[in-house]
């Protein structure tokens, strides 16, 4: 007989109705819950793309106090020299190879917030990170991301996935179980691998595991549909990407974003931060991949007219010892300052520049809450009330334009 | 990861699947779980109890087993249990205590490098073992102890004290559960990783107390807060020492007065461990670990209840108690037949035994293994692997599918290279491994060394450093020669005695494909079909 059992379902009831009408999608009807579903608007109308920073990004030589002779005392051979900073306004400077992130800075779309970080520092690249990404205290461990508490609550079924991580690397804050988080080196890659996803039909009496891996195919074999679909109609920004890891990792970035395809947030990622030794070429040699990279993707964005609704917020395990090492380098330390960059940003800094007289064991003393920035994140930019806990009651900062 | 992209020969076949008509139907059914008989139980039976407890089995295997009857089988399985691993252990184990100590003093930063290559060759060194010992369920209960009495290499750091807890596993998994919960109490590893090093008289600390009662024995309910704080009192002044166990030092110890579970008394450590097992939650807990391990992930209490007396009357025997388990109906029973879903080790190392590949080219195993989400000596946390649907996600799907389409094909062309031309031509011209043109660019992760050593690549499991690689060439050339083995395996079972159609795919899935996976004209081509089959995925 020529009877599937998706047929037989359409048959078997009043269920069957929602499959005929062309365009509604049947997830709509499978739980009445979710009709009356509601997304803030942020989710919807709002990217957040964060950048991660791979090692730990040295702080100290990314913005750098220019009145402070103790900045050259602690650091008398990878101290940055005058002609190696460009000044952004009397106290504070950030290192010349971010140079083409100046236009971000002139526009006001770029807001640097100074010492982040958390009391009771852990210097493993491991544990802190995971710290960062939970949005734990130094002495909680918590088993999902940080975005993952907080979109947990938030399904949207019209979202391509949850998450998109470009270029490898874990999920990091979006990990945890609950969400729909593609990893990707290419979209193209992306959607060939997912067309190779066999389409099931599906029974009602199959083994809950077996269950589980259909609805995951779904999920993919969904989201991979929304991105084809939506690359296919993306716009040109008429931007050249730079060839780096980096800048090529953007450049898909930007086709997520410019393309339209609907998904809360997207990761990236440089590595390479860990400078112990001979830092002054590495670093730079990162910074301008970096600068190169954010730059490019903020054009492509302007012109689609993208840049406004979206954000754009590094961060790092840590910042590195205010002291230099015997290497020429760095060794693991506390806190750093991050990058925020977006249309509806409001340029300048936030919160001040640990004390570089107040140490602990040549290690700097955070002046900001980590959990700030994601307070900032949840409730300014994406409009959430703030009920997933992940501020742990920090505030959040005035960084955003519109709220 | 994908070093043969041009090898996904089949996979076009698979994009126009059509929906199934029907589930297996109850004639199948019937045939998958035809009850014991006298002439054997036949290969589905085979695979399912060799998937379960073995990582799989080379084809041979599974009809070695498929004659025996299912109580045979067991015998079989738990009479050939090891105590010791086949793979030679690394060299850098052989180190006293002494001996590292100054490898560390003399330059931290060196030592800190070194001590990383050693993690990964300890990772190497347990793939290697589980991918060729003779006694896969040897291995497949260290993972499950693993998993169990958890330890992190990440937080221990030292590779001695975490391969000297995995011989632990090896030499007491199957013996005596109390012998082994006395012994994982009293485990170097252990005491680094939950903290009894820093524990001390007068300042406690209750990590190990409380995880031996929650996670390693009783499972919440069955202990107070105060059990907690006054068993973290009996566990003070443990302090490491040499090579496997700890000793207590008498300074650091509380001797005092303590209740712990109702019994009063100067307890030291063994003595709560003693109480423990004497609690009547004990046996219950552990018969649940394996009922999740083994049968299904919904416990049936009343089944786990009659499992945790067995293993208290039968004075903790573990092999005892391994046949009971093995035995029950409840193992066999159709209802939980691919119930469970293969872990990233079942699966990789499952489909390398299942076609005979002992030797890989570069693949990499471990890497494999993490971007599946399952690091060898790295569970996430100090409650293992949450295992189940949790190790399915768009993310590991879509690298599980990438290694089965990928890695598989490559390893099975690399076998047979190997075996044409001997091993000895490894790393001879045409084999530059630094300059191969195939080498794929995410083999080089970026990322910072001091970060994620498990990104970078890793000496293969065979233990030579080299990463080997077939160039073009050889991989045009012997793709073929590949092929026709696997085709030879095929038309074997297709045209000779013992095999029809339905039991060479039920010598690979627990149940009927959900996919159309009979397309293909090839035996190689059948074969990926079913391997891509989503019921693959499960055992």
């Amino acid at each position: 007989m020529e009877f599937d059992r998706r047929t037989f379902l359409h048959l078997s009831g009043g269920a069957c109705l929602p499959w005929l009408v062309p365009g509604v999608e049947a997830w709509a009807f499978d739980d009445p819950q979710q009709k009356q579903l509601k997304v803030a608007p942020g989710l919807r109308e709002r990217t957040l793309i964060l950048v991660e920073l791979q090692g730990g990004n040295d702080g100290l030589n990314t913005v750098i106090p220019l009145r402070d002779e103790r900045y050259q005392e602690l650091r008398p051979r990878i101290g940055l020299k005058k002609n190696q900073i460009i000044e952004l306004d009397s106290k504070q400077g950030m290192h010349s190879s971010l140079k083409p992130l100046t236009e971000a800075w002139e526009a006001e779309e770029a807001n640097w917030i100074l010492g982040l970080g958390y009391p009771d520092p852990n210097r493993s690249h491991f544990r802190s990170i995971e710290i960062w990404e939970t949005g734990s205290d130094s002495d909680e461990e918590l088993q999902e991301g940080w975005l993952t508490r907080m979109l947990k609550a938030q399904p949207d079924p019209e979202r391509a996935a949850e998450g998109i991580i470009i270029g490898g690397g874990d999920a990091g804050p979006l990990y945890g179980t609950g969400l729909r988080v593609i990893n990707m080196d290419d979209p193209e890659k992306f959607s060939r691998q997912a067309r190779a996803v066999p389409e099931v039909a599906r029974g009602t009496d199959a083994r809950k595991a077996l269950e589980h891996l259909l609805d995951v195919q779904d999920d993919i074999k969904k989201a991979a549909g929304i991105i084809e679909e939506k690359i296919q109609a993306s716009p040109d920004h008429g931007v050249r990407f730079p060839g780096t890891r980096f800048g090529q990792r953007c450049k898909i970035a930007a086709e997520m974003v410019t393309s339209g395809v609907p998904c809360p947030v997207i990761k990236i990622s440089i590595g390479g931060f860990d400078t112990h030794n001979n830092q002054l070429n590495r670093h730079s040699r990162l910074l301008t991949e970096l600068a190169d990279g954010l730059a490019a993707l903020r054009k492509a964005l302007i012109a689609t007219g993208k840049w406004d609704r979206t954000l754009i917020s590094t961060y790092s395990e840590f910042g590195r010892r205010a002291r230099e090492n015997g290497s020429e380098g760095t060794d693991h330390g506390t806190a750093a300052p991050h990058l925020l960059l977006g249309g509806n940003i409001k340029g300048g800094f936030s919160g001040r520049q640990p004390d570089l007289g107040k140490l602990v064991r040549d290690d700097l003393i955070h002046t900001t809450d980590y959990r700030r920035l994601y307070a900032t994140i949840e409730q300014k930019w994406f409009g959430l009330k703030g009920r997933s806990e992940v501020s742990r009651g920090a505030k959040p900062l005035d960084v955003i334009r519109r709220g | 990861m994908s070093p043969l992209p041009g090898l996904l020969i089949i996979v076009g076949s698979l994009i126009a699947v059509q929906p199934v008509i029907d589930s297996p139907s109850t004639a199948q059914q019937a045939k998958v779980d035809r009850t014991d008989s006298p002439k054997g139980m036949g290969i589905a039976d085979a695979r399912h109890l060799l998937d379960r407890t073995c990582f799989g089995a080379p084809h041979q295997t599974l009809e070695n087993y498929a004659s025996l009857t299912r109580d045979q089988a067991v015998d079989q399985l738990v009479s050939t249990l090891e105590t010791e691993a086949q793979t030679p252990l690394p060299e850098w184990t052989g180190l006293s205590f002494q001996e590292i100590r100054d490898l560390r003093l003399e330059d931290r930063q060196a030592f800190g490098r070194t001590q990383r290559g050693w993690q990964q060759e300890a990772r190497s060194w347990w793939a290697q073992e589980i991918l060729t010992t003779s006694s896969p369920l040897t291995e497949r209960l260290v993972l499950m102890w693993h998993g169990h009495f958890t330890s992190e290499m990440r937080t221990v750091r030292s590779p001695h004290a975490m391969l000297a807890q995995n011989q632990l596993f090896r030499k007491n998994g199957s013996d005596n559960f109390a012998d082994l919960l006395r012994a994982v109490s009293m485990d170097n590893a252990m005491a680094i990783y939950l903290n009894t090093q820093q524990s001390k008289k007068g300042k406690p600390n209750e990590n190990f107390a409380r995880e031996l009662f929650e996670l390693f024995s009783l499972g919440e309910g069955h202990y107070t807060e105060r059990d907690v704080k006054e068993a973290a009192r009996a566990f003070t002044g443990y302090r490491v020492q040499g090579q496997g166990q700890v000793r207590k030092v008498s300074r650091l110890h509380d001797s005092s007065v303590k209740t712990v579970l109702g019994k009063r008394g100067r307890l030291d450590g063994l003595d709560v461990v003693n109480l423990v097992l004497k609690h009547p939650a004990c046996g219950e807990w552990i018969a649940r670990r394996f009922w999740l391990e083994f049968v299904s992930p919904t416990p049936d209490q009343d089944v786990i209840k009659k499992w945790g007396k067995v293993l208290r009357r039968s004075d903790w025997d573990l092999k005892a108690f391994l046949s009971h388990v093995f035995k029950s109906d409840q193992f066999w029973s159709s209802e939980y037949r691919g119930a469970l879903v293969k872990s990233p080790v079942d699966l990789v190392m499952g489909s390398l035994r299942r076609l005979e590949i002992s030797e890989i080219p570069g693949l990499q195993l471990n890497r494999n293994l993490q971007a599946m989400g399952q690091v060898l000596f790295d569970p996430p946390n100090v409650a293992g692997w949450p295992g189940g649907t949790a190790w399915i996600d768009t993310t590991s799907l879509l690298e599980r599918r990438k290694f089965l389409q990928d890695a598989v094909p490559t390893a099975m062309i690399f076998s047979t290279w190997q075996k044409r031309e001997g091993s000895a031509n490894v790393g001879k011209s045409g084999m530059n491994p630094e300059k191969t043109p195939e080498m794929d660019p995410e083999m080089n992760p970026e990322m910072d060394p001091e970060m994620s050593p498990d990104m970078k690549p890793e000496m293969n499991p065979a233990g030579n450093r080299a990463t080997r690689r077939l160039n073009r060439r050889q991989i045009r050339r012997y793709r073929p020669v590949a092929a026709q083995s696997v085709e030879k395996l095929y038309q074997q079972f297709i045209d000779g005695k013992s095999m029809n159609e339905e039991a060479w795919t039920l010598s690979w899935l627990p149940f009927q494909p959900v996919t159309d996976a009979d397309q293909s004209d090839t035996g190689f081509g059948r074969l990926q079909e079913l391997i891509l089959d989503p019921t693959y995925q499960l055992k």
